[in-house]
């Protein structure tokens, strides 16, 4: 109860755009150097200090790549899908610039997600590619997310777009549970949850501080690329906004006479 | 008469009127699938295999073509301002224009399904299995396209948009659709993949209708 309220508290503050700027000024250079120290310190321990996986061997790295990958993909969408509603139900301009502006963020982390579960796949299972449950929604997912930026580029008019996109972006939400959850409900390939459910297996802790190391990493980048993203957005709004046109040199009377 | 039945009426009239423009979904699927078939060679022990997901394909297909269909003439002339005017809410639209265009133009790709069968010779229990599993998706597949029509209305680059909006959201429905075909196959009635397409598909009626309402809205009163 206490927490959420201190979210919406938070959400309020920063829903007007001067107070926005003001506290993306120090968070986003924030946020941009954890991502790269982080992800720096989690590339060094999983590259040259964690040991090879017993089952794996080394293929286990890629693990450290994906897996936030993954998680940033989804946890993309989601802000896009919580944003939107946000700017929906309240016509905010600025939910609007958040949405927009994690699309291509959240896009190339699927891309980055499938493509090192591709690489992954050969080794661990023997082929590139397998129609699973979890690859196939993977795959579904950056389809919507082909459709969510194409919106936002046929539509000329940026509040109508913004209506649009979020429509959207709220429908094709309903993906997400079926990416978590079909792990379980198709039980093929891909391993259900190791780490973040109760009674999972769990990992040991030369291979988990790698793999939290890279997680904490691509959340910073995430946020990095949002509050920058939005921050872009503002610019070109405003400068849109000031756009005044000059003087005019001549007037009716000069050419009536 | 109330508002729904009007508009439906409207609509069925201006699809006899159309000079068949209803039926070109009907007139790809006969393309589509006789080229697959010849694609094939015509070898009849792979068509046998192939003809479910094939004609899953091809009313799926048929279905993104025809989405110009649903909303997008009305949201470009206007009318859906002029109804709302007279007191016709979005929502009512939403659910005469899905209505409509599940019967005008997807109901004759599901009822037609037993004849394109007889181009791959399948058993009578799979032409049983793919109609009822197309019965029972036709509402998630008419509400999904029909929303997509509704977001890309009045846009001129719309109908390359509206496919590539709705082909991810239906992928769901393909999956259990064919699953269904098959399974009813051998366990009739009691396939179980049968029941969760018909949920799935009310699912997905169940969010198109506001999200559709949403999206004529947006389109209409800016």
């Amino acid at each position: 109860m206490r927490i959420s309220t201190y979210i919406a508290k938070g959400m309020s503050y920063l829903a007007n755009p001067a107070r926005f700027l003001r506290f993306s000024r120090f968070a986003t250079p924030i946020s941009g150097w954890l991502a790269f120290v982080l992800i720096g310190a989690g590339l060094t321990v999983s590259l040259f200090i964690s040991p090879p996986a017993i089952e794996h061997g080394q293929t286990v790295r890629i693990m450290y790549v994906h897996v936030p990958a993954a998680w940033c993909a989804m946890a993309a969408y989601s802000m896009i899908a919580l944003a939107s509603l946000v700017g929906f139900v309240w016509r905010h301009n600025l939910a609007d610039l958040v949405a927009k502006s994690l699309a291509l963020p959240g896009a190339a982390f699927t891309v980055l997600a499938l493509v090192t579960g591709s690489l992954w796949g050969r080794p661990a299972w023997g082929t590139w590619w397998q129609w699973d449950g979890r690859m196939t929604s993977v795959l579904v997912l950056l389809f919507i997310y082909i459709g969510y930026m194409a919106i936002w580029n046929i539509v000329a008019d940026r509040r109508h777009a913004a209506r649009l996109a979020a429509i959207l972006a709220m429908v094709g939400w309903l993906n997400i549970p079926i990416i978590k959850f079909s792990v379980n409900w198709w039980y093929t390939l891909h391993q259900p949850a190791t780490v973040s459910e109760p009674g999972a297996p769990g990992l040991p802790i030369e291979l988990l501080t790698p793999l939290l190391l890279m997680f904490l990493g691509y959340t910073a980048l995430l946020a990095w690329f949002a509050l920058r993203g939005t921050e872009a957005q503002l610019v070109v709004l405003k400068r849109q906004r000031d756009q005044k046109s000059t003087p005019a040199k001549v007037t009716i009377e000069d050419v009536a006479t | 008469m109330s508002t729904v039945s009007k508009i439906l009426k409207r609509d069925f009239i201006r699809a006899a009127r159309s000079a068949g423009s209803w039926a070109y979904g009907l007139v790809f699927m006969a393309i589509f699938l006789s080229l697959c078939a010849i694609a094939m060679d015509g070898d009849m022990s792979v068509l046998r295999q192939m003809g479910v997901p094939l004609i899953w394909l091809a009313v799926t297909f048929a279905t993104l073509i025809s989405v110009d269909h649903a909303f997008s003439e009305d949201l470009k002339d206007g009318t859906t301002g002029q109804l709302w005017l007279s007191g016709v809410s979005y929502l009512s639209q939403s659910v005469s224009g899905i209505l409509s265009f599940a019967l005008i133009q997807l109901l004759p790709l599901v009822l037609t399904a037993p004849l394109w069968s007889l181009l791959f010779d399948l058993s009578l229990q799979a032409v049983w299995g793919l109609v009822l599993s197309l019965l029972c998706a036709l509402p998630g597949l008419a509400a999904f396209t029909a929303l997509a029509g509704a977001l890309t209305g009045p846009s001129s680059k719309g109908g390359f948009l509206a496919i590539f909006i709705t082909a991810p959201l239906l992928v769901p429905i393909l999956i259990f659709g064919v699953a269904a075909s098959d399974t009813f196959i051998d366990r009739g009635f009691a396939a179980t993949e049968l029941q969760a397409l018909f949920g799935l598909s009310l699912l997905a009626l169940t969010i198109s209708i506001p999200a559709t309402a949403a999206a004529l809205a947006a389109n209409t009163d800016r």
